[in-house]
């Protein structure tokens, strides 16, 4: 139980210090990224370790990390059924300027984030946007609409995908 | 994505894996440190090691390896085989064994540097000696325990530990 509660208290501490030094300090990663990454590691680390402080256990316990890292990797590689389980599959999120409310939900994006990384792309209106497609390392890509057709876009050779 | 108007996806290929002479020998060693790590070559275990002389019976269990900043003891049985009582046997520890190790401490308390006096031992009676130590310095460090009787009677055992850093 106290333990709940002194995680909860110091994530919205580290979150509320890192909004009060506004977006410029933490330009390339959001709170969130930087809470659970800063975070994660402080919880696991004593768990994982305990109290043994040698090299011994230090190495041990890495070898161990990079061998469960080349298990899945080669898994994930050998198998297609392990790969979907273990990277999830891309999502499309905008279709032909048309945002996808199902999957936005599913994946819990908000317009703005979209905007925001189509801004990023060089893209202004979404009725440039061929596809959207959230990948499976989170990062959103954007395909353009093709010049000449009904909706404004990019020439194709200026098309950009994040 | 299942709809027609969807990005392509990826052709397939046939999956296999490669890895370089060097990466492959990289990895070999990688996968065999957790290995033996789940097979106990790292962590710690005791050994036991028995001697006997005229009248007196000695065994010491103490840690065979273990890593650094660890604490274990080594603890000795001392027993009285013989028919007669013996007045007084002198359990003396190594300090060549024993500075290897930070915080020592003798349960009982040593009248002289690491050296534990046990008295009236009746025939069969047993004595404990606990020797409390912390892994210091790494590498194998020896030394011998020598138990010797108020009949001159005397018993040696060689302790060896291995510290991982």
């Amino acid at each position: 139980m106290e333990t709940v509660v002194r995680v909860a208290a110091f994530y919205l501490l580290i979150l509320l210090g890192l909004r009060l030094l506004g977006k410029r300090d933490m330009s390339q990663m959001s709170p969130f990224d930087l809470v659970t990454l800063l975070l994660i590691p402080e919880l696991v680390s004593q768990a994982v370790l305990r109290e043994d402080f040698s090299a011994t256990n230090a190495v041990v316990a890495l070898a161990t990390l990079f061998t469960l890292v080349l298990v899945t990797s080669t898994l994930s590689h050998m198998s297609s059924r392990a790969e979907m389980l273990i990277a999830s599959s891309p999502t499309v999120l905008v279709r032909h300027g048309r945002l996808l409310e199902g999957p936005m939900n599913r994946e819990r994006i908000a317009p703005s984030e979209i905007y925001g990384e189509m801004h990023k792309a060089g893209l202004y209106d979404l009725r440039q946007v061929r596809w959207a497609i959230l990948e499976s390392d989170g990062k959103i890509s954007f395909i353009a609409e093709e010049r000449g057709r009904d909706h404004p876009g990019k020439e194709p050779e200026e098309a950009t995908v994040l | 994505m299942a709809s027609h108007d969807d990005p392509p996806e990826a052709p397939r290929i046939e999956r296999k894996l490669r890895f370089g002479r060097l990466q492959a020998v990289g990895l070999l060693t990688m996968l065999a440190i957790p290995t033996l790590a789940l097979a106990g070559v790292f962590g710690a275990s005791s050994a036991t090691v028995r001697a006997d002389a005229a009248g007196i019976s000695v065994e010491a269990t103490y840690p065979e390896r273990f890593r650094y900043k660890e604490i274990h003891r080594v603890l000795l049985r001392v027993r009285n085989s013989g028919s007669e009582p013996i007045d007084t046997v002198e359990v003396a520890f190594d300090p060549a064994y024993v500075l290897r190790f930070s915080t020592p401490r003798l349960i009982p308390a040593a009248t002289r540097p690491f050296r534990v006096p046990l008295t009236d031992l009746e025939p069969g009676a047993e004595r404990i000696v606990l020797l409390e130590i912390q892994a210091e310095r790494y590498g194998r460090h020896e030394g011998d325990v020598l138990v010797t009787s108020s009949r001159g009677d005397s018993v040696s055992l060689r302790l060896s530990t291995l510290v991982f850093p």
